[in-house]
């Protein structure tokens, strides 16, 4: 059983780079924290994170719920009847986050509903502007998404914080993410042909942590190309290239 | 927006009790000085300074759509 270890500034660069290098999703991988990362003071005593990873036998270890919460569990592996746990512990992250989102709204006096949308690929907390508001909810979303993804990160910690589990729901603004997410998978799927064809890396365009795990994850089921991030935030991307035998 | 930036930290911090947020007149403009519990510092900063970051984002955009600009500044 290959298992690889990584160390990166946060957990979830560590765990992409240990995936890409294995060529596996996060679906198809057990993931063992060894060490978390901290980000020390004034920049003194930071320490990056470390992780183990490694392909997930389909025998030994059940599908893990994390990536997809809402998803039916089908046959679960003996000794794990975890799913109705897990599906109650993002219920009430999708609560948590939802009272939080709503009160934020109030406080920027825009005039939006919130509202739990469970799918397939996971738990969003959808924030929506109110029928015949005048106000764009785009303040909400930014350029590239970038005010989403720092409401995602705000609520990441008021989840920790409440619950002390990572969070499992996503924020979305009026559908943004989920539009973004299917042209991404979509550009993936359409260069990792092209890669297989040609035999030539392409790049993708630059991505938060969430797309570029899109991307491995939906090039992952390509066959005959694997796929590696390459550069600094935020213009870290995702390269498909050729996989040799 | 004071409001605002004590409502957001309230929420990260184990002592939201321990919060203060003080509003003083900067070299450039309006500052918003944030003072959390010594324990809660790391929280509030976040991992390679991540959740500070995203506060100063959402706290930017909020300025923009109310009007009122404030830079953050964590005192600790």
């Amino acid at each position: 059983m290959q298992e690889i270890e990584r160390s990166a500034p946060s957990v979830e660069e560590a765990v992409e780079a240990a995936l890409a290098e294995l060529g596996v999703s996060e679906q198809e991988a057990v993931v063992e924290v060894v060490r978390e990362s901290r980000a020390g003071r004034f920049g003194i005593g930071a320490q990056s994170a470390v992780v183990r990873v490694r392909r997930r036998s389909p025998a030994a270890d059940a599908p893990g719920a994390i990536e997809h919460p809402g998803e039916p569990e089908g046959e679960q592996a003996p000794g794990r009847g975890e799913a109705g746990a897990e599906a109650a512990a993002v219920d009430e992250q999708a609560d948590i986050v939802a009272d939080f989102l709503e009160e934020l709204v109030e406080h920027l006096d825009l005039d939006a509903d919130v509202e739990i949308v469970s799918l397939e690929e996971g738990t969003y907390v959808d924030i929506w502007g109110a029928e015949g508001a005048a106000e764009d909810l785009g303040l909400l979303i930014g350029r590239r998404g970038a005010t989403l993804d720092a409401l995602q990160e705000l609520v990441r910690g008021v989840v920790l914080r409440q619950t002390g589990e990572r969070c499992r729901v996503l924020v979305d603004v009026e559908d943004y993410r989920k539009r973004r997410r299917a042209r991404v998978i979509g550009q993936a799927r359409d260069a990792a042909r092209r890669v297989r064809q040609s035999g030539r890396s392409e790049a993708m365009e630059p991505m938060n942590p969430y797309e570029r795990k899109l991307v491995h994850d939906a090039v992952g089921e390509i066959g005959g190309v694997e796929t590696i991030s390459e550069g600094e935030e935020p213009n870290r991307r995702v390269v498909i290239r050729p996989r040799h035998p | 927006m004071k409001e605002l930036l004590e409502f957001i930290v309230r929420n990260l911090v184990d002592d939201p009790d321990a919060v203060r947020v003080e509003e003083v007149q900067g070299e450039r403009g309006p500052v918003l000085r944030l003072t959390v519990a010594e324990d809660d510092v790391g929280k509030v900063i976040g991992r390679a300074g991540r959740t500070a970051r995203a506060i100063r984002t959402v706290m930017r955009a909020a300025g923009a759509h109310l009007g009122a600009d404030a830079h953050v500044e964590i005192v600790g």
